[in-house]
C-alpha cells in the first residue's frame, strides 16, 4: 500500500515535470573564478562545450570599435599546442562542428561533438583561453577576412543597415555604446597594433570573465575532474569586466532620420524605439506585441498593408532585447511611389489599436500556441541549450532563466500588451527613419 | 600502522597533483565509440492491417507522428504526373474546409500537417495532438479535389517542366535514370507536358482512391504520446479507413552495359557538361557489405575530402565539386552514381580522371589513416544526427520496411569501425565498376563531341550512343564546318548591312530602345540608352527600378556600385550605340563556329572575357543577329543567360528586333519593344 502511494506520488512528479519540461542542470565555481554550467542529457551521445565571454561590442573604447568581433576571428588562429590553421581540420577530423559569433553584450564560442570526444572539446576551448597566439600574421589575415564579412554582410546587403542597425542604432543612442556597431570601423581596425591586441586578450579572456557550459552526454563526476585539469591552472591577467552603468536618456521627442542604401531599389519606412532591457517583463510583452503586428501572413500590418491596401509589398519588425536596453523596430518595404503621410497614419493606427483595444480571444491563444512550439523548438538540441544556459546566466544574472521563458510569456494578459503598448510605443518616443534607394549626401561627411 | 598512513597520505597528494598531469602537446584521445539511444517503440496492428509504431518520449511536450503506406514505386505511363498533381492538391482542401479555413485552423494551433498520396506527417504541441490529428484525419481521408485547384496545379507543374528544358541539368537528372532504368520503369520514366496534360481529375481521384490504403502501412508516433492515446487517436479519427493494399508490379528488368559506352545528349545551350558514370547497384540494407560499401563509397565520392573531388575540384579545378553515391533499393536493384559538373573544354579529361579514381579505389589499398579519419567523420555525422528526433523516427521505419534486424542501428557504429582497408577494396571491386559504367554526358555537342570521341579506357575507345532530351536514340549531332576563309570581320560587316548599312549607323549619334515584358503579374520595363562609348540599362518593375547598369570606358556601376574590375573592362564591350562597333576593334573577337539556332544555321562570334564572355550568332542567310549569350564564369560556378532576336523592323532606317526572349529567373520572359529614339532624349548627364 505504501508502496504503491509512493510510485504515483513518484509517477505525478514525473508527470509535472515532463509537461514543464525543466531543463536541470548544475552551476559551480573554480578556484580561478570561471563559472561552470553543467547539463546532463543522456538521450543522445551528443556533447557542446561552449565559452562565452563577457565582452561584447559595446565594451570597446572610442577608436577602437569592432575591436570584439575581430577578436572572435583571431582566436580561431591557433594556440601553442594547436597549430595555425588546424582549427577546424581537428573538429572535422573527430566528426564534430564548431562556430563563434559576438553580440554587443557578449563573444561565444562553441564546439558539437560525439560524446566520447568531450575531452577534445575542453582541451580545444582550455587553449584557447590560456594561450592562444596572437600575431601579425594572424592579424592581417584576419583583416582580410573581416573586411569581406563586412561587404558580404552589411555593405552588400540590401537593407543591410536595418537588419545589422548600422543605421538604426545610431540614432536611438546618442550617450550609450549601442549607438555604435557591432562590426565597427575598418579605419579602427587598420590602425590597431598588435600590442593593443594582446593587451585585449589579457584584459578581458580571462576565466573569472567567462561561464563555460558543457551540455549533453556526460558523466557528471567525470566532466568536473576534466573541467578542473583544463581549465583550472588557467590564471587569470586582470579583474573580471564589471562594466558601468551608462544611462540613456529617454527618446521625448520624435526624431527623424533619413538613411541611403545602394543595394535597393523599392524603399522602406522604419520605425524604430528605445525599449527594456531584456530581464524586464515588458520585454517579453513586446515580443508579443511583435507577432501580433507583423508575425506572418495572418498578422495585422500584414493584411492591412500587403493584402488590403496594397501599400506594401512587404512588412518587417525586430524586437531585440539586450542586457542594458533593447529596441523594437518595425516598417513596410514601399510599393509603389511612396506617400510617407498615408503609410504613417495606417502604421500608427495599427499601433494606436493596440493601445486602446484589447486584441481578440482568438489572437490571444494564438499567440500562446505560437510561443509555446517556438519555445519548445529552441530548447530541443543540447546546443541550444548550451548557448541558452550561458546567456541566461551572463546576460540575465540567473541561468534558471531558462525554465522560466514560458511561465513569463504566460502571465501576460491582454491588458499586459495595451499597457506596454502605451507606455513604450508613443510616437514622440521614437526615431522615424526614411530608407532610401542610393548613397546619400551625409556619406562623405564622417561623424 | 604508520606505514599506512604515509601510503594513504602518498596516494591523496598524488590524487592532487594528478589534477595537473595532463599532456596539452596532443590532441587528447578520444574514449570509446558511444551506442545511440534509440528508444523502444511500440507496436501494435490495426484492423485494416496498418502497422503502428509508438515511440514514447516524454522529454518536450511535442508530438510527431509520420504515416508510410509503403506503397510500391508506380508506372505512371501516358499519365506521367498524376502521382505529383495528386501529392500538390492533398492536404489544401478538404469535404469540410476551403483551402483558407484549413490552413487557418493547423497555423492557430502552431501545428503543421502534411498530406501525399504515399503518406503524410503531422507536428504538434502535446496538448492538440485531437485537434491536429482531427485535421489530419480529416485531410487524409476526406480530401476534396477541384477541377480549378487541378488547373492551377498543372500549370505550375508544366511551368517548371518548361522552365527546365533547356537545361542541361534538368535534362541529365531525366536521362540518367531513363537510361539506367527504361523509360519502362517506375523509376525511369519522364514526365512530359503532353503526360500532365492527359491527366484529369477523374485521374487523381482515381490515383488517391487506389493508392491511399493502410494494409502495408506504417503509422509512427513519436513524442510525448502513450500507446493509449494511439489508439484512441486512430479509433477516434481514422475508424473509417477501411483496408486495402496496392499489389507489388512486375518490373521490368535492367543491367549493366556489356563494356563501358559513353551516352551523349546534346544539349546546345549548355556551358558545362552534366557528366555521371553509373551502373547497378544491387546493394541492400541487408548485405553483410552494407556498411563497408557506405565506407567505401564516402571514400570515393562521398565527402569534400574523398578521391574524386580532390582529383577533379582541388587538382585539376575541372569542377566546383564532384561526388558519388550508392543507392540500395527494396522494390528493385538501385545505382551507383559518380557525379559532377565540368566545364565544356574539360569533360573529356574528367571523363578519364572519373573512370581513374574508380579504378584506384578498385585497386589500391585505402590510406589506413584516411579510412581512419572517414570513419571517424562517419561516424560523428551519424552520432549528431541521433539527435534529431525524426531522424530516430526515420530509422525505426527503415528497420521495418527494409526488414532489418531490430538491432540495426543498435550494432551500426560498431559494424562501422569493423570495416578494414581489405574491405574497402573487395567491394569496390563489387560495386564500382570502370568496365561496364554507362557514362552519361549532357552538354554542348559543339564544344565537346570532337574530344570526347577521342576518349580511350583502359587501352580501348569508347563507343558512343547518342539520345534526345527525353533518352530516345537520336543521329550523331552535326557539327558544321565554317566556310574556308571567312572572318569574323566578314560576318560583323555583314550584319551592318544587314541593319542598314555602314552610313546609317555613322548618321546615329544616340539610341534610346525601350522594351516591355510581363512575368508575375507584373510589368517590366527595360530601357537602354547609348551613345558613342557610353551605354546604360534601367530595369523596372511595376513602376519601380529594380537594377540600373552604367557602362562607359572607364568604369561600370550597377546601382551605382562599381563592378569588380575584371567584370567591368568584359562589360566595356557592350558600352557604346552596338556592341559589334566595340568588336570590331576588339583583338579578344573569333569566329569560332555554325550552329543551328531555331533550325537555321547562324555564324556564332565569341568574346572572349575574364568573367564575363559573350556569343552572338549572325544568321547565314540574312547576315541578322538572332541570339545572344552571356557567360558568367565567378569562383568556378557557371552561368549562362540567353537571349532570342526575332522580327527585325526598320526604325528611320535602322534594323531592331521587335522581340528579344530569354529566359529569367526560371521564366521565359518576352521582350517587346515599344520605343525608339534616334538621335534624341540622351545626354551625357546619363551615364553619370
Amino acid at each position: 500500500m505504501r508502496k504503491s502511494f509512493f510510485a504515483l506520488v513518484l509517477f505525478l512528479f514525473v508527470g509535472f515535470g515532463a509537461s514543464a519540461q525543466k531543463v536541470e542542470f548544475e552551476e559551480y565555481k573554480l578556484d580561478n573564478g570561471l563559472h561552470v554550467i553543467l547539463h546532463q542529457e543522456n538521450a543522445a551521445p551528443v556533447v557542446t562545450v561552449g565559452v562565452m565571454y563577457q565582452i561584447g561590442a559595446k565594451d570597446e573604447v572610442e577608436g577602437r570599435t569592432g575591436f570584439a568581433h575581430f577578436f572572435e576571428h583571431l582566436l580561431f588562429e591557433g594556440t601553442e599546442n594547436i597549430e595555425r590553421g588546424k582549427w577546424f581540420d581537428i573538429v572535422s577530423a573527430n566528426g564534430g562542428s564548431n562556430n563563434a559569433n559576438t553580440t554587443q553584450d557578449r563573444t561565444y564560442y562553441y564546439e558539437t561533438f560525439p560524446s566520447n570526444k568531450l575531452e577534445i572539446g575542453l582541451w580545444m576551448e582550455s587553449e584557447r583561453m590560456l594561450h592562444p597566439i596572437i600575431e601579425q600574421v594572424g592579424v592581417d589575415t584576419q583583416n582580410e577576412v573581416v573586411k569581406e564579412e563586412k561587404r558580404q554582410r552589411i555593405d552588400n546587403a540590401p537593407y543591410g543597415k536595418i537588419i545589422y542597425r548600422t543605421g538604426v542604432d545610431n540614432h536611438l543612442f546618442k550617450k550609450h555604446p549601442y549607438g555604435r556597431s557591432v562590426i565597427g570601423s575598418m579605419d579602427d581596425l587598420n590602425a590597431a597594433q598588435l600590442e593593443e591586441f594582446i593587451d585585449f586578450n589579457q584584459q578581458y579572456y580571462n576565466p573569472n570573465n567567462a561561464v563555460l557550459v558543457v551540455a549533453g552526454d556526460i558523466d557528471v563526476e567525470q566532466t568536473k575532474s576534466l573541467i578542473n585539469d583544463y581549465f583550472g591552472p588557467i590564471p587569470n591577467n586582470a579583474e573580471p569586466n564589471i562594466r558601468e552603468d551608462i544611462v540613456e536618456p529617454a527618446i521625448t521627442e520624435t526624431r527623424y532620420a533619413t538613411e541611403y542604401d545602394a543595394n535597393i531599389q523599392i524603399p522602406a519606412y522604419i520605425f524604430s524605439y528605445i525599449t527594456p532591457k531584456s530581464v524586464d517583463r515588458d520585454a517579453y510583452v513586446l515580443d508579443y506585441i511583435s507577432s501580433i503586428l507583423t508575425g506572418g501572413n495572418s498578422s495585422r500590418m500584414y493584411k492591412r498593408m500587403v493584402d488590403q491596401d496594397k501599400v506594401a509589398l512587404q512588412v518587417l519588425a525586430f524586437n531585440q532585447a539586450n542586457q542594458d536596453y533593447g529596441t523594437y523596430t518595425m516598417g513596410a518595404l514601399i510599393k509603389g511611389e511612396p506617400d510617407w503621410d498615408a503609410l504613417k497614419a495606417t502604421m500608427d493606427d495599427e499601433i494606436k489599436k493596440l493601445q486602446t483595444e484589447l486584441i481578440s480571444d482568438k489572437e490571444y491563444q494564438k499567440l500562446q500556441n505560437q510561443f509555446e512550439t517556438n519555445y519548445v523548438e529552441a530548447n530541443s538540441s543540447v546546443q541550444g541549450i548550451a548557448s541558452s544556459l550561458a546567456t541566461y546566466y551572463m546576460l540575465q544574472g540567473d541561468a534558471n532563466r531558462i525554465n522560466k521563458q514560458l511561465d513569463i510569456y504566460r502571465t501576460i494578459t491582454k491588458e499586459d500588451i495595451k499597457r506596454v503598448a502605451n507606455e513604450y510605443l508613443k510616437p514622440n518616443q521614437r526615431v522615424e527613419i526614411k530608407y532610401l534607394a542610393g548613397s546619400g549626401p551625409e556619406e562623405d561627411s564622417k561623424q | 600502522m604508520k606505514k599506512h598512513f604515509i601510503y594513504t597520505f602518498v596516494a591523496l597528494f598524488m590524487g592532487l597533483s594528478a589534477t595537473a598531469q595532463i599532456d596539452r602537446t596532443k590532441i587528447p584521445e578520444s574514449g570509446p565509440t558511444p551506442e545511440v539511444n534509440l528508444r523502444e517503440a511500440k507496436e501494435f496492428t490495426l484492423k485494416n492491417g496498418l502497422t503502428v509504431l509508438v515511440a514514447t518520449d516524454t522529454k518536450f511536450p511535442v508530438v510527431n507522428w509520420s504515416l508510410n503506406l509503403n506503397n510500391p514505386p508506380v508506372y505512371e505511363g501516358e499519365k506521367a504526373g498524376v502521382q505529383s498533381l495528386t501529392g500538390a492538391l492533398l492536404g489544401k482542401e478538404t469535404q469540410k474546409s476551403t483551402k483558407d479555413e484549413f490552413a487557418e485552423k493547423v497555423d492557430f494551433l502552431g501545428a503543421s500537417v502534411n498530406i501525399n498520396p504515399n503518406g503524410g506527417f503531422g507536428y504538434c504541441l502535446a496538448k492538440y495532438k485531437d485537434q491536429v490529428f482531427e485535421l489530419f484525419a480529416e485531410a487524409a481521408l476526406q480530401p476534396k479535389f477541384t477541377q480549378e485547384e487541378l488547373d492551377f496545379e498543372k500549370e505550375q507543374l508544366i511551368e517548371g517542366i518548361k522552365s527546365g528544358e533547356n537545361s542541361a541539368a534538368a535534362i541529365a537528372s531525366n536521362v540518367r535514370s531513363a537510361l539506367m532504368y527504361g523509360k519502362n520503369h517506375a523509376a525511369g520514366e519522364i514526365v512530359t507536358e503532353e503526360t500532365v496534360n492527359n491527366v484529369t481529375l477523374e485521374d487523381v481521384k482515381q490515383f488517391y482512391n487506389q493508392r491511399f490504403k493502410p494494409s502495408n502501412g506504417y503509422m509512427l508516433f513519436s513524442g510525448d504520446i502513450t500507446v493509449k492515446d494511439a489508439k484512441k487517436l486512430l479509433k477516434t479519427y481514422m475508424k473509417d479507413w477501411s483496408e486495402g493494399s496496392v499489389e507489388t508490379p512486375e518490373y521490368p528488368s535492367f543491367e549493366d552495359v556489356p563494356t563501358t559506352e559513353i551516352n551523349f545528349v546534346d544539349v546546345p545551350n549548355a556551358v558545362q557538361t552534366e557528366l555521371a558514370v553509373m551502373s547497378v547497384s544491387p546493394l541492400k540494407m541487408t548485405d553483410e557489405d552494407y556498411y563497408a560499401a557506405l565506407v567505401a563509397n564516402y571514400i570515393l565520392g562521398g565527402a569534400f575530402g574523398s578521391y574524386l573531388n580532390m582529383n577533379l575540384r582541388e587538382q585539376n579545378g575541372y569542377t566546383y565539386g564532384a561526388r558519388s553515391s550508392l543507392g540500395t533499393g527494396r522494390w528493385y536493384n538501385s545505382s551507383f552514381r559518380a557525379t559532377t559538373k565540368v566545364r565544356n573544354e574539360v569533360t573529356d579529361s574528367a571523363v578519364v580522371e572519373t573512370l581513374k579514381e574508380i579504378k584506384r579505389i578498385k585497386t589500391e589499398p585505402v590510406d589506413p589513416e584516411m579510412l581512419a579519419n572517414a570513419k571517424a567523420k562517419f561516424l560523428g555525422n551519424f552520432i549528431l544526427q541521433s539527435e534529431d528526433k525524426t531522424v530516430a523516427a526515420r530509422r525505426a521505419l527503415t528497420i521495418k520496411t527494409n526488414k532489418l534486424p531490430e538491432d540495426f542501428y543498435k550494432n551500426y557504429i560498431a559494424n562501422i569501425d569493423a570495416v578494414t582497408v581489405e574491405d574497402v577494396q573487395r567491394v569496390a571491386n563489387k560495386y564500382f565498376t570502370d568496365e561496364n559504367a554507362r557514362i552519361v554526358l549532357v552538354g554542348k555537342a559543339a564544344d565537346v563531341l570532337e574530344n570526347v570521341e577521342k576518349i580511350e579506357w583502359n587501352g580501348k575507345k569508347l563507343p558512343i550512343k547518342f539520345f534526345d532530351k527525353e533518352a530516345n536514340p537520336a543521329e550523331r549531332p552535326e557539327t558544321a564546318v565554317l566556310p574556308e576563309g571567312l572572318t569574323a570581320e566578314m560576318v560583323l560587316n555583314n550584319y551592318f548591312k544587314a541593319i542598314g548599312g555602314k552610313e546609317a549607323i555613322d548618321n546615329t549619334t544616340s539610341l534610346i530602345l525601350k522594351y516591355e515584358a510581363s512575368a508575375m503579374g507584373n510589368t517590366i520595363i527595360s530601357e537602354e540608352k547609348k551613345i558613342d562609348g557610353k551605354a546604360s540599362q534601367v530595369l523596372s518593375m511595376g513602376g519601380n527600378p529594380m537594377m540600373t547598369v552604367i557602362m562607359t570606358k572607364d568604369q561600370v556601376t550597377m546601382n551605382k556600385n562599381p563592378l569588380p574590375e575584371n567584370m567591368a573592362s568584359d562589360m566595356q564591350m557592350l558600352a557604346g550605340l552596338l556592341p559589334e562597333l566595340n568588336m570590331l576593334e576588339s583583338d579578344k573577337v573569333k569566329l569560332s563556329g555554325i550552329e543551328a539556332i531555331d533550325g537555321k544555321d547562324a555564324y556564332k562570334i565569341d568574346v572572349a572575357g575574364d568573367v564575363i564572355s559573350l556569343s552572338y550568332y549572325y544568321d547565314v542567310e540574312t547576315g541578322l543577329k538572332v541570339k545572344e549569350v552571356q557567360n558568367t564564369n565567378m569562383q568556378g560556378r557557371s552561368q549562362s543567360q540567353e537571349t532570342f532576336l526575332k522580327d527585325y523592323q526598320a526604325y528611320e532606317g535602322l534594323k531592331f528586333p521587335n522581340i528579344r526572349s530569354g529566359s529569367q529567373m526560371g521564366q521565359v520572359i518576352e521582350f517587346k519593344l515599344i520605343e525608339v529614339k534616334i538621335n534624341e532624349g540622351v545626354s551625357e548627364a546619363d551615364f553619370d
